[in-house]
C-alpha cells in the first residue's frame, strides 16, 4: 500500500519515504515534546550532538526529525546532517550523501537544492561531499546564511553534529544555534566526557538544553523495582 | 534511605551476572578440590607423658606442673616433627635392617640430604595432638597421628588389595615413628643431662673456688702487710665483748686525770710565786712573812724562822740587861739581821725553785697530752684495721658457703645424669592403630563447600560493589542530574537493529 504511496505520490521523486518502528515512533515523540512543547529551547532549531562517536547522535536526530514531522502535525522538519567527519545520515535513511550541506556551502548556493524531500513535511540535507576543508566550510559565512534561510523555510531545524569531544565543529555550531541535545550512551559514557562536552559547548555560546540517555538498561527487575 | 536502598539493588542487580559467575566458579572449585583430594588412613599411637620431676639445678624458680606438661607435650610434638626421627621412621620403613640401636646419624643425615622434598611431605602427614585441643594442659597423655595418604598413581590403583597395604603402610610408619621417636628422646635427654653436668663440674664448681682462693688470698695479704703485730691486739680487742672503744676510753680518761693534776699543782705553785714576789718586794727584811707552803715544803726556811724566833726572844730578854751586856746586844741585834737577810736569801732561792719546777712541769704536761693525742691516732688507726679485717673475713666465709652449695650440687646433678641415663617418662598406652582399609577418611565436602560460599559471597559483593565505585558511566537519570547538573530529556531504550523502516 505504501508503495503504491510512494510511486502515486510525484512530489518526492528522489527519495524513498520512511518511517519509524512503532515502539521508537512512541519514544521519539515523548522527546520531541519534552523538547520542544516544554519551553526549554529559545528557537525551533537544535544541535544533536555526542561527547564521543558512536554513542548515536545521528539515530538520535534522525528519530527526532522522523517523530516531529508526521503528517498530522502539519510542522515543516529539516533535518540537516552537519556531522562532517563521519556522515552517516543518508545511510541510515538510504539516501545519496551528493548533493548536500557541503556543495551548498563551499559554492555559496541556494539550500533547496540540496534538499532531498522525504515527506511532505520532512526535508533532508545530507552532507555532501565532505573531502574539502572542512573547517574552512564551518566558519564561512555562508553556514550562518545557511541556516537562517533553514529556519525561516521549516517549523523546526534538527542537526547532526560530529561528536564535541573529538572535533571543534559542534562547538562552533554550538555558537550558531544554541540549543543542544546531549546524546550519552548508557553505562558507557563516563560522566567526566559528558561534563567536558558540556563544558566545551557552552563555551561558545551554546546552551545545554538537556541530557538524552540512549541505549538506557534498566537493571533493577520489574517485581523489585516496585519496593524499592 | 530509599535511594541508598535502590542505589544498592542496582549495583547487584546490574553485576548479577558476574556475582552468580564468581559463585559458580569458586564453589565448583571448592568442590572438585575437596572431591579429589587424596584420602588417607589414619594410624594412632597414644602415649603418657611422665614429665620428669627432675629440675634443673641451675634454674632458681620452680614453674607449675601445668606449664611444665604443656611444654613437655610441646617439646615432644617438636621431636616428633624433627627430621631426625623422620629420617630414622623412613629408613626403617624402606626395609633398612642395621639391627640394634636404629640407623646412625651419618646414615640418617644422608637420608636428609637426599630427599628433602619427601621429607617436607611426611612431615605433613605426622601431627601430635592431646585430647582437649592442642594446648590442653590437664592431661598427661598426647597422640601421634600419622595419616597416611592412599596410593594416587593409577598403577596403584589398579593392583588389587592397594588399599589393605596402604593402611597397612600407615600403621607401620606409626609403629617406626614411635621407636625412632623413643630413642631420640632417649638420646637428648642423655645429652642434655650430661651437658649439664658437664657445665656444672667444670664452670661453676672451678668459678666458686676460683672465688674462694682469691678471697682467702686477699684476707692474708692483708695480714701481712697492714695487720703485721697489730692482729694479737686485734683479735683479744675483738674477742674481749666492748673491745677498741672500752680501752681508748680508758687510757684516755688516766691521761686525763694526770693532767689535771698537773694542772692543779701548776696553779698552785702560780699563786705561791705571786705572793713570794710581794714579800720579796718588801725593804726592810724584818717585814717578812713567811707562807705556811714555804715553811712546810723548805726547812730550812723554818729553822730560821726558829731562829729568827729564837733571837727576838734573846733580844727581849737582853734588853733590859742592855747596859750591861751591850756588846752581846750588839752581836744579837747583828745576828738577828743576819738571820733575816738569811730569810730573805732562802726566800729568794725558794722562789727561783718554784720558778723551776713550773718550767719542769709544765713541760712534762705537754709531753703528756702530746702523748694522749699519738695514743688517740694509733687507736683509729687500729679500728680502721679491725674492720677491714671484718669485712675480708666476711667475703672469705661467703666464698665458702658458695663452694660448699656448689660441691653439692655437683653431686645431685651427677645423680640427676645418672638417672636420666634411664629415663622412663613416656609409656606408649595404645599401639599404633590399624586403620579400616575399605574407609579412609576423607575431607568434609559440605563444611568446605560452605567455607568457600561465605568467601565467594564476599567477593562477589565487593567485586560488585568495588567495579560500580570505580565505573564513572553514567547509569541513569539521577546520575546524570547528581553529576552534571543537566535535565534528562528522556531515555531511549534498546531498540534493536534499525529503528528506521525505509521504503
Amino acid at each position: 500500500m505504501m508503495t503504491v504511496m510512494t510511486e502515486t505520490n510525484p512530489e518526492m521523486p528522489t527519495s524513498s519515504k520512511a518511517s519509524l518502528k512503532p515502539r521508537a515512533d512512541e519514544i521519539f515523540r515523548g522527546l520531541w515534546a519534552s523538547l520542544f512543547y516544554s519551553g526549554r529551547t529559545g528557537g525551533k532549531s537544535v544541535l544533536v550532538c555526542s561527547s564521543g562517536s558512536g554513542e548515536g547522535s545521528s539515530t538520535v536526530a534522525c528519530g527526532l526529525a522522523l517523530a516531529g514531522s508526521e503528517p498530522a502535525s502539519g510542522a515543516r522538519v529539516a533535518l540537516v546532517d552537519f556531522n562532517l567527519r563521519n556522515p552517516s545520515l543518508h545511510r541510515i535513511l538510504k539516501l545519496k550523501q551528493s548533493p548536500g550541506v557541503c556543495d551548498v556551502i563551499i559554492n555559496n548556493g541556494q539550500p533547496e537544492t540540496a534538499a532531498q524531500v522525504l515527506s511532505s513535511t520532512l526535508d533532508v540535507y545530507t552532507a555532501g561531499d565532505v573531502s574539502g576543508r572542512l573547517l574552512d566550510v564551518l566558519r564561512g559565512e555562508t553556514v550562518q546564511r545557511f541556516l537562517d534561510t533553514l529556519s525561516g523555510g521549516y517549523d523546526y531545524v534538527v542537526v547532526d553534529v560530529a561528536p564535541a569531544n573529538q572535533f571543534p565543529d559542534a562547538q562552533v555550531l554550538a555558537g550558531l544555534i544554541k540549543d543542544v541535545v546531549l546524546v550519552a550512551y548508557t553505562e558507557q559514557t563516563p560522566r567526566e566526557a559528558v561534563a567536558q562536552a558540556k563544558k566545551r559547548l557552552e563555551a561558545n555560546g551554546g546552551k545545554l538544553v538537556g541530557l538524552t540517555l540512549n541505549m538506557r538498561t534498566y537493571p533493577i527487575p520489574k517485581f523489585l523495582y516496585r519496593h524499592v | 534511605m530509599n535511594r541508598t536502598l535502590r542505589e544498592i539493588v542496582r549495583i547487584l542487580a546490574s553485576r548479577f551476572l558476574g556475582m552468580v559467575l564468581i559463585l559458580v566458579v569458586m564453589l565448583g572449585a571448592a568442590g572438585v578440590v575437596t572431591w579429589f583430594s587424596p584420602r588417607w588412613y589414619r594410624s594412632e599411637t597414644t602415649l603418657l607423658a611422665k614429665p620428669s620431676r627432675m629440675v634443673n639445678p641451675l634454674e632458681q624458680q620452680q614453674i607449675a606442673n601445668r606449664d611444665q606438661v604443656s611444654l613437655f607435650v610441646a617439646t615432644q610434638r617438636e621431636i616428633i616433627k624433627s627430621d631426625d626421627v623422620l629420617a630414622a621412621a623412613l629408613l626403617q620403613l624402606d626395609g633398612w635392617d642395621g639391627g640394634g640401636e636404629g640407623p646412625s646419624d651419618q646414615e640418617i643425615r644422608q637420608y636428609i640430604d637426599q630427599n628433602t622434598t619427601k621429607m617436607r611431605q611426611v612431615s605433613g602427614y605426622v601431627n601430635v595432638v592431646t585430647p582437649g585441643g592442642p594446648d590442653a594442659t590437664f592431661t598427661q597423655t598426647f597422640t601421634i597421628r600419622v595419616d597416611w595418604p592412599e596410593q594416587r598413581s593409577e598403577a596403584a590403583k589398579l593392583a588389587t588389595g592397594s588399599d589393605v597395604l596402604a593402611a597397612r603402610k600407615a600403621q607401620a610408619f606409626a609403629q617406626h615413628l614411635v621407636k625412632a621417636y623413643l630413642h631420640r628422646y632417649v638420646q637428648l635427654e642423655r645429652q642434655r643431662a650430661s651437658a649439664g653436668t658437664k657445665f656444672l663440674t667444670e664452670k661453676s664448681l672451678a668459678a666458686a673456688r676460683t672465688m674462694l682462693d682469691s678471697a682467702t688470698a686477699e684476707l692474708q695479704a692483708f695480714i701481712d702487710q697492714e695487720l703485721k703485730g697489730d692482729l694479737l691486739q686485734l683479735i683479744n680487742m675483738a674477742s674481749t665483748g666492748g673491745g677498741l672503744e672500752t680501752g681508748e676510753a680508758s687510757l684516755k680518761t688516766g691521761a686525763q686525770a694526770q693532767i689535771n693534776a698537773m694542772d692543779a699543782r701548776l696553779k698552785e705553785l702560780r699563786t705561791l710565786q705571786k705572793v713570794l714576789d710581794t714579800e720579796l718586794a718588801k725593804k726592810d727584811s724584818a717585814e717578812l712573812v713567811v707562807p705556811d707552803a714555804v715553811t712546810r715544803g723548805n726547812s730550812s726556811v723554818g729553822l730560821l724562822q726558829e731562829k729568827i724566833i729564837r733571837l727576838k726572844l734573846r733580844l727581849n730578854e737582853l734588853q733590859p740587861r742592855y747596859t750591861e751586856a751591850y756588846q752581846e746586844l750588839r752581836n744579837v741585834k747583828a745576828e738577828l739581821a743576819e738571820a733575816r737577810s738569811d730569810l730573805r736569801d732562802q726566800l729568794t732561792k725558794q722562789r727561783t725553785r718554784t720558778e723551776q719546777e713550773i718550767t719542769l712541769l709544765s713541760s712534762r704536761r705537754d709531753e703528756l697530752a702530746s702523748h694522749v693525742a699519738q695514743s688517740q691516732k694509733r687507736v683509729d688507726d687500729l679500728a680502721a684495721k679491725a674492720a677491714n679485717y671484718q669485712r675480708l673475713q666476711r667475703a672469705v666465709t661467703t666464698a665458702q658457703g658458695i663452694y660448699d652449695a656448689e660441691r653439692q650440687r655437683v653431686a645431685s646433678a651427677v645423680t640427676a645424669e645418672q638417672l636420666a641415663s634411664n629415663p622412663i617418662l613416656v609409656t606408649v598406652l595404645g599401639g599404633p592403630s590399624r586403620p579400616d582399609p575399605v574407609r579412609p577418611r576423607r575431607p568434609i565436602v559440605w563444611l568446605n563447600m560452605l567455607v568457600a560460599l561465605v568467601a565467594a559471597v564476599i567477593i562477589a559483593l565487593a567485586y560488585a560493589f568495588l567495579a560500580d565505585h570505580f565505573d564513572h558511566s553514567i547509569k541513569g537519570v539521577g546520575d546524570a542530574e547528581r553529576y552534571l547538573g543537566v535535565p534528562v530529556l528522556g531515555s531511549i531504550p534498546k531498540l534493536g537493529r534499525g529503528i528506521v523502516r525505509v521504503r
